[in-house]
């Protein structure tokens, strides 16, 4: 139930950030990849069926808030969930550079699904612009990167809180 | 760099154990719509096939998704996921967009979904919990008023939309988990009378006019064949039409002169049969059967209360969806929007239609208590 309250607070969180960069900077919003970069990190940490479920659940509430068809983005983190969760099931993942790299190939896989099934089902004319796609795929990764530092960073710091309060209350 | 780690993922292994034949009536059901969908379809603008391929697509994962999820952790967070449905559902009656005469349709940017197909499984899970828990030494609070109130929220809501239809489908998967769960005589009789009450008060006060011009023009449909009776008149025109073995793929003449209003929706069922003849329909009608019966089946071998009235509430549902769409094709019923599980076009129902099947096969999954 943790996990899962975790979850929906930062699916809430993403989706707010979301709508109010859609609302102040539309062109910021389009370019980092917020709800893909979620479900990498939940699938990173968890097992299939979390990067499967949390795939569904983040893509159907970016398919909700985007003017996309609904289903196209949940099809898409679905499969970005469940691979990224599969390969964290092979390699080390706690490796800045090996999550960054898998945060990348995420974006990029999600970008070429959308655009790949819009042009295979015939519902919209999409001219796929290569560098964009890279552009938007090292961007998240760089947010990704910079989140799981501070987040690193933060985890040590409250460890290092409760090491000096136990000390603490030992020496009294 | 190599990392073994166990993954309940594995767990598949499991579904050597689960009767395919649900799954497989499911899909069979869908592939039929498809083909339906795109001869109905032929001459609109849009591109339905292509959108309906991507649900059942999607569709396929919420299945798999609903199956490996354990029901005991849906059921022991029922009451959350229902807030949640509620609260969306709230939002969507004061704030969402209108499409097809009801504001039911979430999203900011587009047309999104549809939150009243969520909160009919969230609805179905909390009722399933609390009717089993009703069993047990010590009831849960309210009693059988609280159960009524756990179900009225969303009608209300629904029915303010306004969707009657939808509303009216609640009516079914409640009755049918008050039974099974062994209600007194005077408990149906209240809510029996409650009921009663409740439609005429409905009728009087808040039923719009073009809702009681459809109830009346279901009672004398040659009043006025070419205003409020002229669907079920053109419906079933399509349905007698294709006889035994109907006029073929893209032959009908009902849906592709547009004689048929949304013959990819609501009137699917009128395609098929003016298509596909009586023999379409039987084909239908037995695939129906099979998934029906093999959701009994899973209900009979539940291993707790609560399984078997979560099965129970969720074919009530599928059932009134068939039972209804089918008579009110043919003439049977009033002209509500009433789409038939798996065939008709739309997003979000085709997800609750396989979320309702993979909750089912996950009971299925787990009916021995070593698995």
């Amino acid at each position: 139930m943790a996990s899962a309250s975790r979850f929906a607070g930062a699916l809430a969180a993403v989706a707010l950030v979301e709508v109010l960069l859609g609302e102040v900077l539309p062109a910021a919003a389009n370019v980092v990849e917020l709800f893909v970069l979620l479900v990498v990190l939940i699938s990173l940490r968890g097992n299939s069926l979390h990067g499967l479920t949390g795939g569904l659940a983040a893509g159907l509430v970016q398919d909700t808030l985007t003017a996309s068809l609904f289903g196209l983005n949940s099809l898409a983190c679905c499969v970005v969930g469940y691979g990224v969760a599969r390969a964290s099931q092979r390699i080390l993942t706690n490796r800045r550079m090996v999550a960054g790299l898998l945060i990348a190939v995420g974006v990029m896989v999600h970008q070429v699904l959308v655009i790949g099934l819009l042009t295979v089902l015939d519902i919209a004319d999409v001219d796929p612009d290569v560098l964009v796609v890279l552009s938007r795929a090292l961007l998240t990764s760089a947010v990704g990167l910079a989140y799981l530092w501070l987040a690193r960073r933060l985890r040590e710091w409250a460890l290092r809180r409760r090491t000096l309060a136990a000390r603490r209350l030992r020496s009294k | 760099m190599l990392l073994p780690r166990p993954d309940p993922w594995l767990q598949v292994r499991r579904l050597r154990a689960v009767s395919w034949q649900l799954a497989g009536a499911a899909l069979a059901l869908s592939t039929v719509g498809l083909v339906v969908i795109s001869s109905a379809s032929a001459e609109l603008t849009a591109n339905y096939v292509s959108r309906q391929s991507l649900w059942i697509a999607l569709g396929v994962v919420v299945m798999l998704v609903a199956a490996l999820v354990d029901y005991n952790v849906l059921l022991r967070y029922a009451i959350w996921i229902y807030a949640v449905a509620v609260v969306a559902l709230a939002a969507v009656t004061f704030f969402g967009h209108e499409a097809g005469g009801a504001r039911s349709w979430i999203g900011i940017g587009g047309l999104g979904g549809q939150p009243s197909d969520f909160c009919k499984i969230a609805t179905v899970l909390l009722l399933a919990r609390r009717l089993a828990d009703s069993q047990a030494p010590v009831p849960p609070r309210g009693g059988l008023w609280m159960t009524a109130a756990i179900c009225a929220l969303p009608v209300l809501l629904i029915a303010r939309q306004p969707d009657m239809g939808g509303a009216l489908m609640f009516v079914p998967a409640l009755a049918a988990m008050a039974v099974v769960t062994g209600v007194s005589l005077r408990s149906a009789l209240v809510a029996l009378g409650a009921a009663v009450a409740l439609v005429a008060a409905l009728w009087v006060f808040a039923l719009p006019d073009y809702q009681k011009t459809r109830v009346l023009s279901y009672l004398q449909p040659q009043a006025d064949p070419l205003g409020s009776g002229y669907q079920v008149r053109q419906s079933r025109i399509a349905v007698g039409s294709g006889q035994a073995l109907g006029k073929g793929y893209g032959e009908g003449t009902q849906s592709n002169l547009r004689f048929l209003p949304t013959p990819h929706t609501d009137f699917v069922f009128a395609v098929l049969a003016e298509e596909y003849g009586f023999a379409g329909v039987t084909l239908v009608m037995a695939l129906f059967l099979l998934y029906l019966g093999n959701g009994v089946r899973i209900a009979l071998s539940a291993r707790d209360p609560a399984g078997l009235l979560l099965v129970v509430g969720l074919l009530a549902f599928l059932t009134g969806y068939v039972l209804y769409n089918t008579a009110m094709v043919v003439g049977l019923l009033p002209i509500t929007g009433i789409p038939l599980p798996f065939l008709s076009y739309g997003g979000s129902f085709m997800l609750f239609c396989c979320a309702a099947t993979g909750l089912m096969i996950g009971l299925d999954l787990r009916r021995f208590v070593n698995v």
